[in-house]
């Protein structure tokens, strides 16, 4: 199942801040893991990664930095802050607070269905 | 076809032959760069070195290069470099050439050192299309520079062109972060350092930015290809290289600076208000300047050409020319003729007169003559004989875009001023000589003279003039009636009085007031759009600006809509100099009415002023008068003054009315002097002055004289014996 941008917009930075919740990640490693936990569903394209680890950025929700790798290479792992922490219990509440209602309407079942990654 | 002469072909090697061989006697022809240096102290492996390298230039850049090259090569060698270290230096003639072709200079190729082998991969780096030399030497000397840390750090050549590889988008990178070292730790294929490349290039950032967004795609393809992906695969799921530099040059702007996004938002600001300004501003300035006024008539032009078909011997105003050049050499003013007998000069005055005997025949003949025949505006076929006869005056202007109120009137002038002055002192002179026949010639001339000053063009100045003038006329022959009643006989009496009497019938029209004021001023500062509507035209401006300076009032209204202080020293409007009249010429011309609205507000308020003037009402209850309410409505409201800026312009305000308003009184006074004249005429036929006004009817007039100010019959009586009429307007005025 493919998401409608407009949700993506609303879904893409909360999942990213949940995934970084576990510790630093690299963009790469953000691309796999959004896309592997969330079987596909909410797989985006590097293009739109990059400019929402940016605007997190810009919000001060995360932090970059620059560690050498075990290859020996620079990566840039992105950790969160005191305020992106915030943010994140914020927001978690928000969708759980629309799960429910999603479920309360009969949208939602109390069983998440099966997500199938690439299917339109 | 015949073969060149062997003499030309000398010739010409000669001419090719470079200076310092012929100096040294040798006819060489054309010689290389190189061959023309001195390269004796050079090794033969050096020279060769050079001499690939050269030959891979051509023009002023080969012979440049050429002469560094050996120049940096002697010094070299004198300073104990090897001859091998030079050549190994120099062994990649193709990269070397191919960069001094780009940089544009050679001091780098000996001074950096590093291997040669890695010529061409700098070459690839730096050598990108369309790159300023400055560019690509700072570029140069920054890949220099890294590759020597990266040679000091332990890496080998053969590690740093691997990692180059083919180096084209890594130095487009290069270019665009201003730096390699952080680039070349990511071994990445060309096509994925294209990619970043393109995303780089599409997001405008600064240098730094670029770099570290460059890095950062750089190291998430890296990773991709560690973990197994293929270069095809991470390509795509990378997306839009447009998308990503457009959402990544967005985040990135976030990023930066408070203070900086400030200054954006501010410049972003004034740039809009400024197109928000300038385009409205540029629209209306170009209808405005474009504009072109559709001129249907000339007022001058007409006048002339009824002038110029006046036979020369009817035409009156050659022979006052004669009899003025003398006068206005004496400057008579100085013996107060206009004052005649009252005058305290009168016995100067006398002998000036009895001197020009010549000038008053002159004066005299002229006012025999029906047509006046003023030209106003020469043309260039006014030429010899016609033109000395008829003296065009050349003062004024040939532009036909100027109101008739520019039109120069200098014979009313002359004939109001001179003429008119010297021939009433004339007429006293003849009267106190008791010379009625000469004083009755010379009244008669007045009349004629005021007749051609009638004739001097169809407006209301000349006709105020002209009743000043006869109104004058009627109270003097009543003075001298008074005071000499045997000086006229009665037929000359009665001559005079037909004569000032049928000068009260004649008055300028509204319909030619309106046509050469109003309808003159329409066609010259609005277009003429076909349907009688039309837009207000640069030259309607200009005229604006003229109407201006005609009172400090109209000045001031007129400075007041364009920002400019009304106490400024300088009152005088300048169309064309004032900067404030420049940039706002077009949007206040943009706010005037158009052509029809404008003509009917003209038209409301001049038939209002019209019927004031008429009556004189305006001039004894200025307070009631229903043209100034109008006007000084349009006046006060701040909208009203632009939409209706040429009509408050043209149009009289208070003070300036008054002038006109002083017909009613002329009127008045020349109706009591005729009245009087005629009550001696009677007195000659009846033996007794008249009783009551109404025996003057219907022999001397076809009703009870009345005073036109009220419509009321003058207040005739017989007081002392003589005739007298009860109105302030009746005590005399002596002046002229």
């Amino acid at each position: 199942m493919r998401v409608e941008r407009e949700l993506m917009r609303g879904a893409g930075p909360v999942a990213v801040l949940k995934l970084l919740e576990e510790g630093a990640k690299y963009g790469y490693e953000l691309v796999e893991a959004l896309s592997e936990q969330t079987g596909g569903v909410l797989d985006m394209g590097q293009s739109t990664l990059y400019p929402l680890l940016y605007n997190l950025q810009s919000q001060g929700l995360i932090r970059p930095s620059w560690q050498e790798s075990d290859s020996g290479r620079k990566r840039k792992y992105y950790s969160l802050t005191a305020k992106g922490k915030k943010r994140l219990a914020s927001d978690t509440a928000q969708w759980r607070a629309v799960a429910t209602a999603m479920q309360s309407l009969g949208i939602l079942s109390n069983v998440p269905p099966r997500l199938r990654g690439g299917e339109a | 076809m015949n073969a060149p002469p062997t003499a030309t072909h000398h010739w010409r090697k000669i001419l090719q032959t470079p200076v310092s061989h012929l100096l040294r006697g040798r006819i060489t022809g054309p010689q290389s760069p190189l061959e023309q240096l001195d390269t004796a102290s050079l090794p033969a492996g050096v020279r060769e070195a050079i001499r690939a390298i050269t030959a891979q230039l051509s023009g002023r850049r080969q012979s440049n290069a050429a002469r560094q090259l050996v120049k940096s090569c002697n010094a070299l060698l004198r300073e104990g470099c090897p001859e091998t270290q030079l050549v190994e230096q120099l062994s990649e003639p193709e990269s070397i050439a191919s960069l001094i072709q780009v940089t544009g200079n050679t001091d780098w190729v000996l001074q950096t050192p590093l291997p040669a082998r890695l010529w061409p991969t700098v070459n690839a780096l730096v050598g990108q299309k369309h790159v300023r030399k400055t560019a690509a030497r700072k570029m140069l000397s920054r890949v220099c520079r890294s590759l020597q840390w990266q040679l000091k750090a332990g890496r080998t050549p053969e590690t740093l062109i691997e990692t180059s590889g083919e180096a084209i988008a890594l130095g487009g990178l290069l270019y665009e972060t201003k730096s390699l070292a952080p680039l070349l730790d990511f071994r990445l294929p060309e096509r994925l350092v294209s990619v970043v490349l393109d995303v780089v290039r599409r997001t405008r950032l600064w240098p730094e930015e670029k770099l570290d967004t460059a890095r950062e795609l750089c190291a998430h393809f890296a990773d991709g290809l560690e973990q197994g992906e293929t270069e095809e695969t991470l390509i795509e799921s990378f997306g839009s290289p447009q998308t990503a530099a457009r959402l990544i040059r967005r985040a990135c702007l976030r990023n930066r600076p408070f203070a900086w996004r400030v200054r954006r938002r501010t410049w972003q600001t004034i740039a809009l208000l400024m197109i928000a300004i300038l385009v409205p501003w540029t629209v209306v300035t170009v209808r405005f300047l474009v504009a072109q006024p559709t001129i249907t008539f000339d007022l001058i032009e007409e006048v002339d050409d009824l002038s110029r078909a006046i036979p020369r011997q009817e035409r009156a105003w050659p022979l006052y020319l004669q009899g003025l050049t003398k006068l206005k050499v004496e400057k008579f003013q100085k013996y107060d003729l206009a004052n005649g007998t009252a005058s305290e000069h009168w016995p100067e005055a006398k002998t000036f007169l009895n001197q020009h005997p010549e000038e008053l025949e002159s004066i005299l003949e002229a006012a025999k003559r029906p047509q006046l025949g003023f030209i106003y505006r020469p043309l260039a076929n006014d030429l010899g004989e016609y033109r000395e006869l008829n003296r065009p005056y050349e003062g004024n202007t040939a532009d036909r875009q100027q109101t008739n109120l520019n039109i120069l009137l200098p014979q009313l002038q002359d004939l109001g001023f001179y003429v008119l002055p010297f021939l009433r002192a004339a007429s006293f002179l003849a009267a106190e000589q008791d010379d009625g026949e000469k004083c009755y010639q010379i009244f008669l001339a007045r009349l004629a003279v005021a007749e051609h000053i009638r004739q001097v063009i169809d407006c209301p100045i000349t006709y105020i003039v002209y009743n000043a003038k006869t109104r004058l006329i009627a109270q003097d022959l009543q003075d001298l009636v008074q005071q000499q009643p045997a000086l006229f006989t009665t037929s000359q009496l009665t001559t005079l009085f037909r004569k000032l009497s049928a000068t009260q019938d004649k008055s300028v029209s509204m319909k030619q007031v309106k046509r050469i004021f109003i309808s003159d001023f329409l066609q010259k500062a609005y277009t003429n759009e076909g349907d009688g509507n039309g837009r207000f035209t640069a030259n309607g401006f200009r005229i604006l600006c003229d109407l201006a300076n005609f009172s400090e009032e109209k000045q001031d209204l007129l400075k007041s809509l364009f920002l400019v202080s009304s106490h400024t020293e300088n009152r005088s409007i300048q169309s064309t100099q004032d900067p404030q009249h420049k940039f706002l010429a077009a949007p206040v011309a943009a706010m005037i009415a158009d052509r029809k609205t404008t003509q009917d507000k003209f038209h409301e308020l001049f038939q209002l002023l019209w019927s004031e003037q008429s009556t004189g009402i305006s001039n004894n209850e200025p307070a009631e008068s229903l043209y100034l309410d109008a006007y000084r409505s349009l006046l006060e409201s701040p909208a009203n003054r632009i939409r209706y800026l040429p009509v408050l312009l043209l149009m009289p305000d208070k003070t300036s009315s008054l002038v006109y308003l002083q017909q009613a009184k002329h009127s008045v006074q020349q109706e009591i002097a005729l009245t009087l004249v005629a009550a001696e005429l009677y007195r000659r036929e009846h033996g007794q002055y008249p009783s009551s006004l109404q025996e003057l009817v219907p022999e001397y007039f076809s009703g009870i004289p009345e005073d036109p100010q009220t419509g009321k019959p003058l207040r005739y009586q017989i007081k002392d014996g003589r005739s007298v009429v009860d109105h302030p307007e009746a005590v005399r005025q002596m002046t002229d």
